[in-house]
């Protein structure tokens, strides 16, 4: 009798194993299926969908295999939906870039340069995962990048690996750090580690 | 009766047998050797007074530029149109009837570019291209500006930071693009306006066969519609190729469309005036048989025929039609066919022989064009002649009765005094000189493109896109030539040297020239020269760098390049020839007829007449100088004073010949209609407006030569009223069909050709009326 409530009990314990098992293995597949995550991710651009202009503080460094130490600058950012995106960098010296649609203006030093971003998808992507969370446009997102979300309560990162080879020979990926409706931190990382850190204060 | 029956069986199976096989024989020949060639060289004097002037016609006529295609895509978005030209570049790279394509679109990946194709010139960068920017100061400006790229985050340089932190290698690259003033959108070349993209494409031709032209462009079109199925893109194309291929095209429909409508009316005509086709056909076998004969003959001659020859030669034997016609129209039947050819045949031959030495003047002009056309017209009226006197009686029934046309009666009875031709004649004659002297300036034509048979489409289109790609401008040049290319190189940047000072008077914009990209030896070593030593560049670059964030050590490569740089044998022709440079090169310097020759080009010349007064007080620079616009208009000139003179000298030779063999005065009265009528086509076209030109000269020749037969068949003796009747009648059916082929051909769309029916048409009506009105009833009856 005894001998055979033991059984019981180990049979038991090694069930509740198993759901044990399976409950810590649970989360993990479901971010792997992407069904969880990519309705909070919605939620997440519903939220910023709904903001039509911003303007935040920013401080930058950026980091390059030929440099000793990160070369530093700071200024303000502003968006204006669904696709004006300013960056004033105001220190160490003045230049301005605004991108609308698919032309950048950089104005340094009392010339402006105006670029056509089609031309330079390297540079157009980074412009465009910002434009994009910004506006809330996860179509936009699904298309250039492959996306990897995760969101605890306080906080969430949202790591962008672009799909195109050519831009990936160029950028291996952009991770944005946030709090609920908020940006925080840009960190861009090239394949050779080079990498751009952002860091984004004074929400307005 | 049956020996003259058996006779006229002999004559005829000999006549016809030796027809037949000659025709078989030249139809074998046309088929397996006819080298039909279209362009413009052809009618251009063979040898230039000017030698650099000749040379440089040629180089853009044959040289590089010749193979190059501009393409013009429009109808779609500019992205589209962007997406385009990208696809259509990467097809056409593939395609081996094509060497490289051009649309701007440039490796973005400025380290890849100079691990590959312009590796050596990155190599060369510091002997190529002047940079005095060593100095401490200068240095650390270059270097901050890096770091300025670096945090706006658009630097394209960072993979050739340190071999070229001063971007010199790009600032070189630069210049050269500045050179095509092409508008980049999206990555390729527009036109200004952004509605078309544009590319440059160069054929692999090995010569420049019509046929391989035609299917390379063909090979273009199919493949952009192939990428762009669904979308109505409107492409245009334009290049020497192209030009030949749409004129080729628009001769052949002129062709067609006028052969089919004088097919028609000319039947309609026979039907009217002889109530019979059969005779319209046989009326066109001396017509077949010169135009199959002349262009055999041209083709052996020449080994080629020009295509304006054919479709000109082609209407000028229109005038065969006219000899068959003389016969039926007098052709009784108390005659046999054979009696009717031996009374018109002493008429018949004069004509044709006073017309083929007119023709055989135009030999020996040195105009190859102008020589294949003597030795077309001459073949041509003979053959016909010969078939008309052989062969056509032959095919004509005995009984052959045509029908009585009551307004030959009436034109019969005709009978002008002579105050009345007095007052005809004078008038004719004020008319045609204040024609001619109101618009005296205007007269010749000075620009070479009127003498082109390109259509007028053709070339406005050509002109369009030649100016949306930025190709040369070739008005404003210096040429410089020297056995030895480093001699060459030498004297021309000593040349655009002195022309620097037409910049600082802004007589010209920008001078153009191989130094721009490709300096002498000289220049190169001087360059050497400049450049810093190791240890100064290190401690100038030491200095700048102290106070930036650079890692120590990592401009070393640029150290060790700069100083590679100072030991390297300057770059030579050869080598240079391998670079992606040699599109550019090809243009401003070249080797021809055992010379190397250097173009320096001017841009921007606003004040021609200005820059001719500062020439002319630059006696070291001025002989170098070439105006091309000026150039060609004064050899239009020289070639149509040729031609003219030429043709007085037929006329002179035609009225010598009249003379020996007519009273001076029957001579004169035979001549005089046709230079009234000649002079006559000349105002009406001067007065329309239109300069004249070879062409209009050559069509005189026609004029004289159709109205001459009219002239001499009016003063033939004359047997009977019924005699007189049918000489008016074939007079009359000559003139209709002459002025039906011509006034078809007035409306051709090649300025040439409708120059050409328009001063014949207008010239065989004066003809026919002043003939008329000077010979009617004025002929002797036998």
């Amino acid at each position: 009798m005894t001998s055979g409530k033991m059984s019981q009990i180990k049979i038991h314990i090694k069930k509740n194993l198993l759901i044990l098992l399976f409950l810590s293995t649970a989360p993990v597949l479901a971010v792997e299926s992407e069904i969880a995550p990519k309705s909070e991710l919605s939620e997440l651009l519903t939220q910023f969908a709904q903001i039509k202009q911003s303007t935040v503080d920013f401080t930058e460094e950026k980091h390059a295999f030929f440099l000793e130490q990160p070369v530093l600058s700071s200024g303000q950012l502003q968006f204006i939906a669904p696709d004006k995106l300013s960056k004033f960098i105001l220190k160490p010296e003045k230049i301005t870039q605004q991108v609308h649609a698919d032309v950048l203006k950089i104005t340094s030093q009392g010339e402006t340069q105006t670029i056509n971003l089609n031309e330079y998808p390297e540079f157009s992507i980074i412009l465009r995962s910002i434009i994009s969370l910004l506006s809330g446009d996860h179509d936009a997102l699904k298309r250039d990048f492959k996306i990897n979300f995760e969101d605890n309560l306080t906080s969430w990162t949202l790591l962008l690996s672009p799909h195109d080879s050519y831009v990936s020979g160029h950028v291996d990926s952009i991770k944005m750090l946030g709090k609920k409706n908020k940006l925080m931190k840009i960190i861009i990382t090239e394949p050779n580690n080079d990498r751009s850190v952002t860091s984004i204060y004074n929400h307005r | 009766m049956l020996s003259h029956i058996i006779h006229n069986q002999r004559a005829l199976l000999v006549s016809h047998f030796i027809w037949l096989s000659l025709l078989a024989l030249s139809l074998v020949y046309l088929f397996s050797s006819l080298h039909v060639v279209s362009d413009i060289t052809q009618f251009m004097p063979n040898k230039h007074k000017d030698k650099d002037v000749q040379l440089l016609i040629d180089e853009l006529q044959q040289g590089s530029t010749a193979r190059l295609l501009i393409v013009s895509m429009s109808g779609d978005n500019a992205k589209n149109l962007a997406n385009l030209s990208k696809q259509l570049k990467s097809k056409l790279d593939t395609n081996k009837n094509f060497l490289l394509t051009h649309n701007g679109q440039q490796n973005k990946n400025i380290s890849a570019l100079i691990n590959k194709e312009y590796k050596f010139l990155f190599e060369y960068r510091y002997l190529l291209y002047p940079n005095h920017s060593f100095s401490r100061e200068e240095l650390s400006l270059s270097l901050k500006q890096r770091l300025t790229e670096l945090r706006s985050g658009i630097n394209f340089f960072k993979n050739t930071l340190s071999s070229d932190p001063q971007n010199h290698f790009f600032n070189y690259l630069r210049t050269l693009s500045e050179r095509s003033n092409n508008t980049l959108h999206h990555g390729v070349w527009f036109n200004k306006e952004k509605t078309a993209a544009l590319l440059l494409v160069e054929m692999n031709l090995e010569n420049f066969n019509l046929d391989q032209q035609q299917s390379a462009l063909d090979n273009i079109r199919s493949t952009i519609n192939q990428l762009s199925p669904d979308n109505n893109i409107k492409t245009e194309i334009t290049g020497t190729a192209s030009m030949a291929v749409a004129t080729r095209a628009a001769i052949q429909s002129t062709s067609k469309k006028l052969s089919a409508i004088a097919l028609i009316l000319m039947s309609l005509l026979f039907w009217w005036s002889y109530r019979s086709l059969r005779l319209f056909f046989i009326a066109m076998l001396p017509l077949i048989s010169a135009v199959i004969a002349a262009l055999s003959m041209t083709n052996i001659v020449f080994q080629q025929v020009h295509g304006i020859i054919i479709a000109f030669g082609i209407t000028l034997l229109g005038v065969c039609i006219d000899y068959p016609v003389h016969l039926f129209s007098h052709h009784t039947k108390s005659q046999t066919p054979q009696q009717t050819i031996l009374s018109i045949w002493p008429t018949l031959r004069l004509g044709v022989m006073t017309t083929a030495l007119a023709y055989l003047a135009m030999l020996g002009t040195g105009f190859s064009g102008l020589s294949q056309l003597a030795v077309f017209a001459v073949t041509g009226l003979i053959v016909s002649l010969l078939v008309t006197r052989w062969i056509i009686p032959h095919w004509l029934s005995i009984n052959f009765i045509k029908q009585d046309h009551h307004y030959l009666s009436y034109l019969s009875r005709f009978n002008f005094s002579f105050k009345y031709k007095f007052f005809v004649s004078f008038s004719v004659l004020l008319f045609c000189i204040s024609a001619i002297l109101l618009n005296y300036d205007s007269l010749w034509s000075k620009n070479i493109s009127d003498l082109s048979p390109v259509p007028e489409q053709a070339k406005i289109l050509d002109q369009k896109l030649r100016q949306s790609v930025g190709a040369p401008d070739v008005n404003h040049v210096f040429l410089i030539k020297d056995k030895n290319p480093e001699n060459l190189l030498q004297r021309t940047e000593e040349l655009v040297n002195d022309l620097q000072a037409l910049k600082n008077k802004q007589l010209a914009n920008t001078i153009y020239s191989v130094i721009d990209f490709f300096p002498s030896q000289k220049s190169q070593r001087l360059k050497q020269q400049q450049l810093p030593d190791r240890d100064q560049l290190e401690n100038n670059l030491h200095a700048a760098s102290a106070s930036l964030p650079f890692k120590k050590s990592f401009f070393s490569t640029f150290i060790n390049d700069v100083e590679h740089s100072k030991n390297l044998p300057p770059l030579s022709i050869e080598q240079i020839s391998n670079t992606p440079l040699n599109k550019l090169l090809q243009q401003d310097l070249f080797f021809k007829n055992n010379e190397w020759v250097s173009i320096i080009r001017l841009s921007g010349v606003q004040n021609e007449s200005n820059l001719a007064k500062w020439l002319a007080g630059q006696p070291d620079i001025a002989p170098y100088y070439l105006n091309l616009r000026q150039a060609t208009s004064s050899l239009m000139f020289d070639y149509q004073q040729t031609a003219l003179l030429r043709l007085l000298t037929g006329a002179i030779i035609i009225a010598l010949i009249l003379l020996s063999i007519r009273p001076v005065l029957r001579a004169g009265i035979i001549l005089l209609p046709v230079v009234l009528a000649v002079f006559l086509s000349v105002s009406i076209q001067v007065m329309l407006g239109a300069h004249l030109t070879l062409f209009h000269i050559l069509a005189l020749l026609l004029i004289v030569g159709i109205g001459l037969d009219y002239s001499l068949f009016f003063d033939r003796r004359w047997t009977s009223a019924e005699d007189y009747q049918h000489r008016l009648h074939g007079i009359f059916i000559s003139a209709s069909s002459t002025l039906i082929t011509f006034g078809i051909l007035g409306f051709s769309d090649i300025p040439v050709l409708s120059a050409l029916g328009q001063t014949v048409t207008f010239g065989v009506l004066g003809c026919f009326i002043l003939t008329l009105v000077f010979n009617v009833n004025n002929s002797q009856k036998a």
